[in-house]
């Protein structure tokens, strides 16, 4: 086992009598004063230019043999590090003397975990994703959604890193002698963040992406209103259709592929205003997770992405806030403890008003939304937390034009009930009871007019609804085995009920939901199971093997679903690494999209015999680099085939009957494959982040252009993100974001041919275009593609600290500074003098906004 | 102290050279661009509308698409030097002519015609070639001979029209599945007046007939006798679908009215199958004399891709105007290199009159 293990280099620190104010021998700062040399040369160089006592043995140390440095070496387990490479020795640390030994010379030392929690200095506020790392073996571990960790260390004293985006980072001295739980406060590093040099290039253990998002305003705001999700955007991978009901799109997915947890609660959509804003409130955002080529086991559901999303907890010291003022909204959010140190309490809310941008944009539009957000959290003990956490946000959008008129109306509750279980020095549990109901009203007028004198008889509005309740219980374990392996694994049941479609026809528009027929509930549920190992098989080398098992039932029709998973990372060098992943995932929601009404008029319906569950298959491949100069990059090529995706059946109205629905539904086939780049670069003041995608995206159906695989309607070849930020002191920050990519494809009729009732010679007396009627043909789908897309956007940020605890920031900016479109459509109209005109039109809910927006956080 | 700080500079500068290469890179990347280009080139093609129904003789409406473009004029070019040939299974084999009858001028298409009729239960080949387009073939079989009985009607209001209802049965033909087509039209007569003397008969409607009988009529009794002589020229009856078995709820409401009912036998196949359709009876009689016909209400079995194309093209009109033309439905057809449908029909018919000559 000795022979095989080729990673020789064992550093164990075995500290005795040394102050935990002291500084660890390994970790001290060295600069050798030769390049190249034999290791007794190096070792005589740390004793004369370090003052540090080495004792050795050449009996088991090669100290002829010549090392080359890499020029990386800025402490003594560095230079030790390239010294005893290969070498089956390990440095101890003794009586302030650093003694190399053989691998095997000395008993094993036990190994304990340090446990605990990393938090916010202050508030208590857990910290998701931050990182602990012993500075000497670089070994360490990552918080998890709840801010917990466990790291299991050998006896004696240690010197970790803490560090977290955002946060100073900590060095933090331990002495282990048991199991030891601590827990570590970070503080903020303030208003302005500076350019925060990350915890260096540890090996990965996913590859999910903390999103930051406090780094691109002009990005981030609509008009005023900050939308932290909006960071998710400059993703490679990722095309958000701005301002648009088909809202984000990843990898070639379905627009309902993508899987969008709040506080760990699904929400169905979880937007305002058509897709153009999150319902994420800035002002009680936390931290943001972003999942789309390596799902861990505890995700299922849905096919394509996770952004898994959470809020703060509230502020467990004092009480806190922050209020945003802007064209579009005004927020706040306040949050303090009911009893200090054990209860609190977050309640945040937002509302918009009309703005005077909106008005001048769209005369026709009117607006209006809300969400609220209540959360309490409450410290039973040291080891148990519990969690009620409560949203409500509402849309109601109408529009008026010369012919028709539509309404909409969305919703969304949420509720869950949460307790954080730490069963040990290595373990931690949490288990939730969730709660989401989303409901949809869509309203079409349409006007009768009287076909002898042309004027309007009498108004009809055709209106749907269509809700969704889901209810689920689950539990989420966390077991660190040893200092190499961990276990996840728990178990999830839920209740889904469905009720698709009920219809209205009436003269006014009905909001109210009981004056819809109601139609029978399409209800199921779904049972899952998954476990997955995290296992370092040396300090290169990981893989997370995992499998996502779920069952299905709806009325007669089930469905099982094993769903392997699968992540490896290998670390090439200190700043290079390459990784893996392979994934299958099933869900058993299909969104369906009604082209026959306007707006937003998607149902979700559930899976059945004919209708078969989504399914995607994928693999891809990434590299990083990453270095000490702030410069990342990562390419990934990926490859991702998906399995009875759905399309209205041409010619079907799923409306027109609820008991043959699932005929007017077909489904096909998909695949999506490609490259991205992900590209940062962070200067004193400035930052750059650059991505570009370059994909392809094709769907297949049996019944649909003849059986041939036609390109998916966002398939954008090319996409390309760059955010620049530049801060040039501690009150201002200005940031410009902007995006071009290739257009759509879309379907256009290219010939007409002669009308079948003509050429038989039969008059429809009640055809008004009877002279004009003729067949559209077109040979293939979405032959034709719109004009590129661009956008930019700009703004700057004022920062003003005024008393001790009052913080200003003003903004201003440009929202969509060259007045883009968000969506090309094309049309083909015929005239009344016969004649063709191919119209486009460009499609935006903003044209060029300026806007101011003020914070207070106080 | 200073070889790291060179390093440190050196790295910084190599890492914002790489950047800016990326970003040039992709730029040029997204210069290459298409915008509304189609992935072919796109030529005209042949058009064949037709529907061979058994006793009645071959007609074969033929025409020609047209490109859209910006600014092009809806107009469809008529095809007079098209070789149009027929065979049968058998062999039997027909040269179909251009018919230049007046009748068929007013059309968009061209009429090929042979007085040779259509036999039930039959596969026809066609094959038309012409020497600007490519040629096109298809090919359909006339469905089996069926009938209807039992046939009651009834005036009555349904949802506030006046409708003529009729209670049929179909005796479906067992074995392939069988595709119905319930439709209903008003065959316009044109109203041939005349007088006969001295055992000639005279054509009313000319201006000499017309002079010799002014001239005549006060002084001989000379009756005025009207014939209605059938034209190629039909109107559109809507109908009421009554029967939840249909196809029509895929293309619209029940409650509106449709062009025709669509009915397959994949629930009675075999069977006798009783059904219920109204017409509307808004134009069953008109003062119109270029409106007033006998009243043609049609059960036909048709052949499988002439009810789908049928079926789609019902629900292309349907959505015309109220769609996007991206969402509009292309009627797939069964015409090789061309477009349009040869369909095969049997019908069984029943004729009205409402209108008085």
């Amino acid at each position: 086992m000795r022979r095989v293990t080729m990673i020789a280099v064992l550093i164990m620190l075995v500290a005795t009598q040394v102050k935990a104010q002291d500084t660890s021998i390994l970790s001290r700062p060295f600069h050798p004063s030769l390049k190249k040399g034999s290791i007794r040369e190096f070792l005589e160089d740390l004793a004369k230019q370090g003052g540090i006592d080495v004792e050795y043995s050449s009996t088991f140390l090669e100290i002829k043999k010549v090392i080359t440095l890499n020029g990386k070496e800025a402490t003594v387990a560095d230079l030790l590090r390239q010294l005893l490479v290969n070498q089956e020795v390990k440095a101890v640390e003794i009586n302030n003397k650093l003694i190399i030994v053989r691998a095997n010379g000395t008993s094993p030392q036990p190994v304990y975990a340090l446990y605990g929690f990393i938090k916010e200095d202050g508030s208590k506020e857990p910290l998701i994703n931050a990182t602990i790392r012993e500075s000497a073996t670089g070994k360490g571990t990552i918080t998890n959604t709840y801010g917990y960790f466990s790291l299991p260390l050998t006896a004696g004293n240690h010197t970790l890193l803490v560090s977290y985006i955002g946060y100073t980072t900590k060095t933090v001295d331990v002495k282990l002698s048991g199991n030891t739980r601590t827990d570590i406060p970070l503080s903020l590093n303030g208003i302005v963040q500076e350019i925060i040099v990350t915890a260096g290039n540890s090996l990965k253990k996913g590859t999910g992406a903390n999103i930051r998002t406090d780094e691109y305003e002009a990005n981030n705001n609509l008009i005023g209103e900050n939308d932290p999700v909006r960071s998710r955007d400059l993703q490679p991978g990722v095309i958000n259709i701005q301002e648009s009901t088909d809202g984000v799109l990843v990898r070639g997915g379905n627009p309902d592929q993508n899987l969008f947890l709040l506080d760990g609660n699904e929400v169905f959509n979880p937007t305002h205003l058509l897709g153009a804003l999150s319902i994420v409130n800035k002002t009680s955002f936390k931290s943001m997770m972003f999942y789309k080529s390596d799902f861990p086991s505890r995700f299922g559901g849905l096919i394509s992405s996770v952004t898994d999303v959470y809020t703060k907890d509230g502020n467990m010291s004092q009480w806190k806030g922050e209020a945003n003022l802007g064209f579009l909204a005004g927020s706040a959010t306040i949050e303090g403890p009911l009893i200090k140190n054990k209860t609190a309490v977050m309640v945040s809310f937002r509302h918009n008003w009309m703005s005077p941008r909106l008005k001048l944009d769209q005369e026709s539009f009117s607006t209006r939304f809300y969400d609220f957000h209540f959360k309490i959290t409450h410290l039973l003990n040291n080891n148990n937390k519990l969690m009620l956490n409560i949203y409500n946000g509402n849309d109601r959008i109408s529009v008026k034009e010369d012919y028709n008129n539509n309404l909409q109306k969305w919703g969304n509750k949420l509720a869950s009930l949460g307790w954080n279980h730490v069963l040990g020095p290595r373990s931690f549990v949490n288990t939730s009871f969730n709660l989401s109901h989303y409901n949809n009203l869509a309203g079409f007028q349409y006007t009768i007019y009287d076909d002898s004198t042309s004027f309007p008889v009498a108004n009809r509005v055709y209106s749907t609804y269509s809700s969704i309740a889901h209810y689920n219980l689950k539990t989420q374990f966390e077991v660190y085995a040893n200092n190499n392996i961990k276990f996840n694994f728990g178990a999830k049941a839920a209740y889904t009920k469905i009720k698709p479609f009920s219809i209205d026809i009436s003269k006014e528009f009905q909001e109210d939901i009981g004056d819809f027929k109601a139609i029978t509930p399409l209800p199921f549920m779904d049972y899952t199971l998954y476990y997955e190992n995290e296992i370092n098989i040396n300090h290169r080398l990981l893989i997370r093997p995992g499998i996502h098992f779920t069952t299905y039932k709806f009325r007669d029709y089930h469905f099982s679903s094993f769903q392997p998973r699968f992540f490896a990372a290998y670390k090439i060098n200190a700043t290079q690494q390459f990784y893996v992943a392979y994934n299958k995932l099933t869900q058993y929601l299909h969104l369906l999209n009604n082209p026959f009404l306007g707006m937003n008029n998607m149902v979700w319906v559930p899976s059945t015999r004919l209708l078969k569950p989504e399914e995607s298959t994928s693999a891809s491949v990434g590299y990083t680099y990453k270095d000490k100069t702030n410069t990342t990059v990562s390419a990934e090529v990926y490859w991702k085939k998906m399995y009875n995706i759905t399309n209205y059946v041409d010619g079907g109205n799923i409306f027109s009957n609820d008991s043959t629905w699932e005929e007017n539904i077909l489904t096909g086939k998909g695949w999506s494959y490609g490259l991205e780049l992900l590209t940062e670069k962070k200067l004193r003041k400035w930052l750059f982040t650059l991505s570009y995608t370059l994909s392809w995206n094709w769907r297949q159906f049996d019944d649909l252009n003849n059986g041939r695989k036609f390109p998916y309607k966002y398939d954008r070849r090319h996409v390309v993100n760059l955010a620049v930020a530049y801060k040039p002191n501690k009150n201002w920050d200005i940031s410009a974001a902007g995006s071009i990519s290739s257009g759509d494809v879309f379907t256009m009729p290219e010939k007409i041919y002669p009308d079948f009732d003509n050429s038989q010679h039969i008059i429809d007396p009640e055809d008004p275009v009877q002279t004009y009627r003729f067949i559209y043909y077109n040979s293939a789908l979405n032959q034709f593609r719109t004009l590129p897309y661009y956008r930019m956007d700009i703004a700057a940020n004022y920062y003003l600290t005024t008393k001790k605890r009052w913080q200003h920031k003003f903004t201003a900016g440009i929202y969509n500074l060259l007045g883009s479109a968000s969506k090309y459509n094309y049309d083909l109209q015929a005239s009344i003098d016969g004649k063709f005109n191919v119209v486009l039109s460009k499609n935006k809910l903003f044209g060029v906004s300026p806007f101011l927006s003020y914070t207070i956080n106080f | 102290m200073y070889v790291p700080f060179l390093k440190y500079r050196y790295k910084q500068s190599t890492g914002l050279s790489w950047w800016l290469f990326m970003i040039a890179g992709m730029l040029q990347c997204t210069a290459c661009k298409k915008t509304y280009t189609p992935s072919t080139h796109l030529t005209n093609k042949l058009v064949i509308l037709a529907e061979l129904t058994a006793g009645d003789t071959i007609k074969i409406p033929v025409g020609k698409s047209t490109l859209i473009e910006n600014g092009s004029t809806i107009n469809f070019e008529k095809i007079t030097n098209a070789s149009v040939h027929l065979q049968d299974a058998l062999g039997h084999f027909w040269l179909l002519p251009f018919n230049a009858s007046p009748e068929y001028s007013n059309g968009p298409t061209s009429i090929y015609s042979y007085p040779q009729k259509i036999i039930a239960d039959q596969t026809y080949t066609i094959d038309i070639s012409q020497p600007d387009l490519e040629a096109v073939k298809a090919t359909t079989h006339i469905p089996a001979a069926f009938t209807i009985t039992e046939v009651d009607t009834l005036r009555e209001m349904y949802t506030d029209q006046p409708v003529l209802t009729f209670n049929f049965t179909i005796n479906d033909v067992p074995g392939e599945e069988d595709f119905y087509i319930i439709e209903a039209l008003k065959q316009v007569v044109k109203i041939y007046r005349h007088f006969t003397w001295q055992n000639i008969t005279y054509n009313y409607d000319t201006p000499d007939g017309k002079a010799l009988y002014d001239r005549l009529k006060d002084q001989y009794p000379l009756p005025l006798l009207k014939d209605t002589i059938p034209t190629n020229t039909f109107i559109r009856l809507n109908m009421f679908n009554r029967d939840m078995l249909t196809d029509n709820s895929a293309i619209n409401y029940n409650g509106d009215s449709f062009h025709r009912i669509f009915l397959s036998d994949a629930s009675f196949d075999g069977e006798a199958y009783r059904t219920t359709v109204s017409v509307n009876t808004q134009y069953f009689t008109s003062d119109n004399t270029m409106m007033q016909g006998s009243v043609l209400f049609m059960v036909k079995s048709v052949s499988r891709g002439y009810y789908d194309y049928l079926f789609q093209y019902e629900k292309n009109k349907i959505d015309f105007g109220t769609l996007p033309s991206s969402h509009s439905v292309t009627p797939s057809g069964n015409i090789t290199n061309g477009l349009g449908i040869l369909g095969g029909v049997y019908k069984n018919q029943l004729t009205y009159y409402f209108d008085t000559f």
